[in-house]
C-alpha cells in the first residue's frame, strides 16, 4: 500500500504552501491504485471571513479530481484543529500530477502550483 | 445495534424560560447574533473545532463543530437552554492493514474501518459546560483508536479498526438523559486483502445513516493490506473524527 500525504498550509497572510511526504509504501499489484492524503492546515486563530479554497488535481492536463470548500451554503467561522479538511485521492504509481490550489478570504486570493510523481512501487525503488 | 430510550423524558424541564430570556439568549447564539429561537428550538452558545454555519435546502439553520485532527479537544457550551442537545457522529480511527505473512509476499489482510456511530439528542449543559472530544489516530497494525465524547454525564465512544478487526460502538449513560436515538454502525469485517483492499470508509456506513447531507470522509477509512515488503509495514489508517451539530436560529 502507498500512501502520499501533502499538506496544504495557508498561513494568516494567506500564501500556500506544500510539504510532501512519503509516508511508506510496499509491494503493489500491477494494477495498483495507491492513495493520496491532501491535508488543508489553515494557521489561523481567529474569525474567518469569507472563507473558501479548493483545488484541482490533474494527471496528463487531465482533470481527475477538482473541489471546493465550504459545502454549498456553508460558512466557516473559525477553527481550534490542525487539519480544517482531509481529502483522500486515488493514485497510480509513478504517474505525474498538478495540484492546483487556491485560498480565498477578504478578498485577498492566493494560488499555487505542485507538481510531483507517484512513487515506484517496491522493490523497484 | 439502534436503542431508543425514553427514560428521563422530563429531566431536562428543571427551569422555565420566558420568551424574553429566549429573545436575549439568542443573541449571543448560532454563530453571532442570531436572532431568537422558534420555539422546539432549545439554544445553544459553544466553541471547539472547526466550526461553520449551514442553511439546509429547507431554511433550516445549523451549527457544526468538526474535528478531524486527532488528539483531545474541547467542546465549550458557555449557554444552553434547559433541554439543549446537540446531534453527534463519531468515527473510530481506521486500522492498519497488515504486512503479508512469511517472506512478506504472502497475502496481507486490509485495515479494519472504525466504527460510525449516531447518537441524537444528546443532552448538553453550560455548568459545567466542558467537554471532552477525543479523536482516534489511525491505527496501527495492532491498535485501536476509537473517538470519544465525554462529558458531565455521558461518554459515548466509537471504536478504532484494528487490523482485520471490528469497530464497536459503546454508550454510558449512568442518568438515561439520553431521550433519542442511538444509532451504531456495527463495524463491517472487511475482506481479507492480497495485497491491496482497504476497509471501507466507515464501518457501518449507510447513506440513509446519515443525519448531516455530508459525511465525515475520509475519518476512520481502514488502510490496505501489506504484502511483498517485510521490511516496511503498511500505514496506519485514518484518523478517526467527530460532527456535533445542532439548530439554531436564523443570522
Amino acid at each position: 500500500m502507498l500512501k502520499i500525504k501533502i499538506l496544504v498550509d495557508i498561513d494568516s497572510n494567506i500564501s500556500i504552501n506544500f510539504l510532501k511526504d512519503l509516508i511508506n509504501h510496499s509491494n503493489l499489484p500491477n494494477a495498483f491504485s495507491g492513495e493520496c492524503e491532501i491535508s488543508v492546515s489553515i494557521k489561523k486563530s481567529t474569525n474567518y471571513d469569507n472563507l473558501s479554497f479548493g483545488y484541482q488535481l490533474k494527471n496528463n492536463n487531465i482533470i481527475i479530481n477538482e473541489i471546493e470548500k465550504p459545502d454549498p451554503n456553508t460558512l466557516y467561522i473559525r477553527s481550534d484543529q490542525e487539519f480544517i479538511d482531509i481529502q483522500l485521492l486515488e493514485l497510480l504509481s509513478e504517474n505525474d500530477y498538478e495540484l492546483i490550489f487556491w485560498c480565498e478570504e477578504s478578498g485577498k486570493k492566493s494560488e499555487e502550483i505542485f507538481t510531483f510523481t507517484s512513487p515506484s512501487p517496491y522493490p523497484t525503488v | 445495534m439502534p436503542f431508543k430510550s425514553s427514560k428521563g423524558k422530563n429531566n431536562g424541564k428543571l427551569i422555565e424560560i420566558s420568551q424574553s430570556d429566549r429573545s436575549n439568549l439568542g443573541q449571543n447564539i448560532g454563530g453571532g447574533g442570531g436572532s431568537a429561537a422558534p420555539p422546539g428550538i432549545a439554544l445553544i452558545s459553544a466553541t471547539g473545532g472547526t466550526e461553520t454555519t449551514v442553511t439546509t435546502p429547507t431554511g433550516k439553520y445549523y451549527k457544526t463543530h468538526t474535528y478531524l485532527t486527532a488528539g483531545s479537544f474541547t467542546f465549550s457550551v458557555s449557554a444552553a437552554e434547559p433541554t439543549a442537545t446537540v446531534n453527534i457522529e463519531m468515527v473510530g480511527g481506521g486500522g492498519s492493514g497488515q504486512a503479508g505473512y512469511g517472506d512478506g509476499n504472502g497475502p496481507g489482510i486490509g485495515g479494519g474501518s472504525g466504527a460510525f456511530s449516531i447518537v441524537q439528542n444528546f443532552p448538553v449543559i453550560n455548568s459545567p459546560g466542558s467537554y471532552t472530544v477525543t479523536v482516534g489516530g489511525g491505527g496501527g497494525s495492532t491498535s485501536f483508536s476509537g473517538a470519544t465524547f465525554s462529558g458531565p454525564t455521558v461518554t459515548a465512544t466509537a471504536g478504532g479498526g484494528g487490523v482485520g478487526g471490528q469497530g464497536n460502538f459503546s454508550l454510558t449513560d449512568p442518568t438515561g438523559l439520553i431521550t433519542g436515538t442511538v444509532s451504531s454502525g456495527s463495524a463491517n469485517r472487511f475482506p481479507p486483502g492480497s495485497g491491496s483492499g482497504p476497509g471501507p470508509a466507515y464501518a457501518g456506513y449507510s447513506d440513509s445513516a446519515f443525519l448531516y447531507p455530508t459525511p465525515l470522509q475520509p475519518a476512520g477509512k481502514g488502510n490496505g493490506a501489506g504484502g511483498g515488503c517485510p521490511t516496511c509495514g503498511p500505514p496506519p489508517g485514518s484518523p478517526g473524527g467527530m460532527r456535533i451539530y445542532y439548530r439554531v436560529p436564523a443570522p
